[in-house]
């Protein structure tokens, strides 16, 4: 190539090595930004998890020993019902939030699903997480498996 | 090289050197706005360090150490408050008994309230302030317990003698301090006599009694005067009087703790209600039925009142292999 | 400064003011989080493992984990062990993943207990190997593996 057409492809040059470091600079950039979002998302579903199953108003009684977190399902729904009179009261600690307690009844092979908290605002965004639990049934003494759904306002 | 030869390269260089220095200034500008935003929450705000001490609250048995501006804590309309010169924020149904003034630094721990150790009812936060100190009167028996045996440098003990030296309380306690809370589990007159002259004029000082009922004294002039006297249901809530020292800070940490134990208490009882309708167990039934009883009530006096009877049908139950009532 | 000089650091300017543009935009705009939404819905694999553990299958009267292990040991608790286990498996994978549109290859070693949906070795996002799994104790202190493989 002659000296003088390398002149003039300078600055077309110069564009596609600046893209290719933006590009770069980019995939990092977004990736870390992402994983962010989802790492405090997380944190903040585990610790409304268990914050909630610490509760006395849901705990099992300590007789009742689990390898993993343990509601009461009498406690859930007299919960629930409390609740749906007086959403707020547990707002500082839930902060604004949809739990729902959903088990499954072998017997029936039905999910059964119990809100035990709900003071989202119907309009928003939410972004949710679940995990599993089992829920003890006192009367019967058996545990159901169950799943505690958290959905919270997108901030 | 000629010096026409050299333009080009240097070119090369200036460019890369400038682009590279615009695209890393803007990720560290980027980064840090994120960073300020994070620092703007977990700072010294009034709002933050409320929202601490409202989580600390709801968790039984914590430790937690965290700053907090300068401010005043009142109970308006029974209603937990502090304020700032340019701000308040509301620690609405959160029983914490915090001393009335908070100069920077609060040393919190939480006690899990039981009936008789077996039915939780709620937990009780307490908020050692940096610069609020606690002069416990120790005689021959020893001095309040509760407080006494805590684990904080705020915490003094000082002989009953002492309390007539002018100028020793004013050693005890190091210049600066705010509040001084005179602390005795007898004798109100102890406060009365207390030699409070001595103590600057700028310092806060207070004076709680506890006995069977809560006394709360206040400085006037060189003497203590009485305020209030309140009922004291339970220990736990004798130590949160200690710590707020002050009667209107006390009955609105023991308000909100109230509001709590009853909601549990309505739980329990919802839950004994349905037990003794499904359960088949006529003698476990007959228990639940009691308790329900015992739980119907609205006044938390009669709560603890109740409380061992409550507890010994919880270890019934148990020993009988019956759902139990908490 | 010469002109030629001038004309490059414009240049570059208004490449990076192009940057910045595009990096901020694509900061602010909203993100599909779908796939998030999902990764968050699977954190709990390994607690689902366990939950299914200590699940009681009320036909028996006695929890999952014993029922399974019975199958694995060529019992014959609650009747067909193997059949209730399965079936459990089934109606519990079923609901707490299937209805959420979840693939899943649920499995215990060696029993021939399998639920699939939707879920084989060429699709799965984690090697077998990899994926979470939970011990099954047998009668005689042998161990199998009750494994959740999500695609």
């Amino acid at each position: 190539m002659r000296r003088a057409q390398l002149q003039t492809l300078e600055p077309v040059i110069i564009i596609v090595f600046l893209g290719i470091l933006f590009a770069i600079g980019l995939i990092f950039f977004v990736r870390l930004g992402g994983s962010d979002v989802t790492i405090v998302n997380e944190r903040e579903a585990l610790a409304t998890l268990s914050a909630v199953t610490t509760l006395p108003e849901l705990s099992c009684a300590s007789s009742v020993s689990s390898d993993t977190y343990c509601l009461d399902l009498y406690k859930a729904r007299s919960f629930a019902e409390m609740n749906r009179d007086d959403p707020l009261y547990y707002f500082p600690l839930l902060g604004a939030a949809e739990i729902t307690l959903s088990y499954v009844d072998l017997r029936t092979g039905l999910q059964q699903d119990i809100v035990l908290y709900d003071t989202v605002n119907p309009n928003s965004t939410v972004i949710g997480s679940s995990t599993f639990f089992t829920v003890h049934d006192s009367v019967r003494e058996e545990r159901h498996f169950a799943m505690l759904t958290i959905r919270r306002e997108r901030t | 090289m000629r010096r026409g030869q050299l333009e080009s390269p240097f070119q090369w260089v200036f460019v890369i050197l400038a682009g590279g220095a615009f695209l890393v200034f803007f990720f560290i500008l980027l980064r840090g706005c994120t960073q300020q935003g994070e620092e703007r929450i977990q700072g010294l705000s009034l709002q933050a360090a409320s929202m601490r001490l409202q989580s600390a609250a709801w968790n039984p048995d914590s430790t937690t150490r965290l700053s907090i501006p300068e401010s005043t804590a009142s109970c308006p309309a029974g209603i937990l408050t502090l304020h700032t010169d340019d701000s308040q924020v509301s620690l609405e149904r959160t029983p914490a008994f915090l001393p009335p003034l908070l100069t920077g630094g609060i040393s919190a721990f939480t006690r899990r309230v039981s009936l008789g150790s077996e039915i939780p009812i709620g937990n009780v936060l307490y908020g050692l302030d940096d610069g609020t100190y606690y002069l416990v009167v120790v005689d021959s028996r020893g001095g309040y317990p509760l407080l006494e045996n805590l684990e904080h440098e705020n915490i003094i003990r000082v002989r009953l003698d002492d309390l007539d030296d002018p100028d020793l309380l004013a050693e005890e306690v190091p210049g600066g301090a705010k509040t001084v809370i005179i602390v005795t589990d007898e004798n109100p007159g102890y406060i009365r006599n207390a030699a409070v002259g001595g103590m600057p004029e700028d310092v806060l000082v207070l004076g709680v009694a506890v006995t069977d009922s809560v006394n709360f004294y206040r400085r006037s002039g060189a003497e203590m005067e009485a305020v209030s006297r309140l009922p004291l249901e339970h220990e736990l809530l004798g130590l949160g009087a200690v710590i707020s020292g002050e009667p209107m800070l006390y009955r609105c940490a023991r308000g909100a703790f109230e509001l709590r134990a009853l909601r549990l208490a309505a739980l329990y009882k919802d839950r004994a209600e349905d037990l003794s309708a499904d359960i088949s167990s006529a003698s476990c039934a007959v228990t639940y039925e009691r308790a329900v009883e015992l739980l119907g009530t609205d006044d938390l006096g009669q709560l603890f009142d109740k409380g061992e009877q409550l507890a010994s049908f919880q270890n019934s139950l148990l020993q009988r292999s019956c759902p139990v009532i908490a | 400064m010469r002109r030629g000089q001038m004309e490059m650091v414009g240049l570059v300017f208004i490449v990076v003011l192009l940057i910045i543009g595009a990096v901020l935009w694509i900061r602010l705009s909203a993100i599909d989080t779908g796939g998030g939404q999902r990764a968050q819905d699977l954190q709990g694999a390994t607690s689902f493992l366990v939950a299914l553990k200590e699940t009681t299958l009320p036909m028996c009267g006695t929890s999952f984990e014993r029922v399974a292990a019975s199958c694995a040991a060529g019992g014959t608790l609650c009747g067909d062990p193997c059949y209730e286990a399965q079936t459990a498996m089934r109606e519990i994978a079923q609901t707490a993943l299937g209805d959420r549109g979840v693939r899943y290859n649920l499995s215990i070693e060696q029993t021939g207990l399998t639920v699939i949906n939707g879920c084989d070795s060429a699709n799965l996002s984690v090697d077998i190997a990899a994926a979470p799994r939970a011990p099954l104790v047998l009668p005689s202190g042998a161990q199998r593996n009750i494994v959740l493989s999500i695609c």
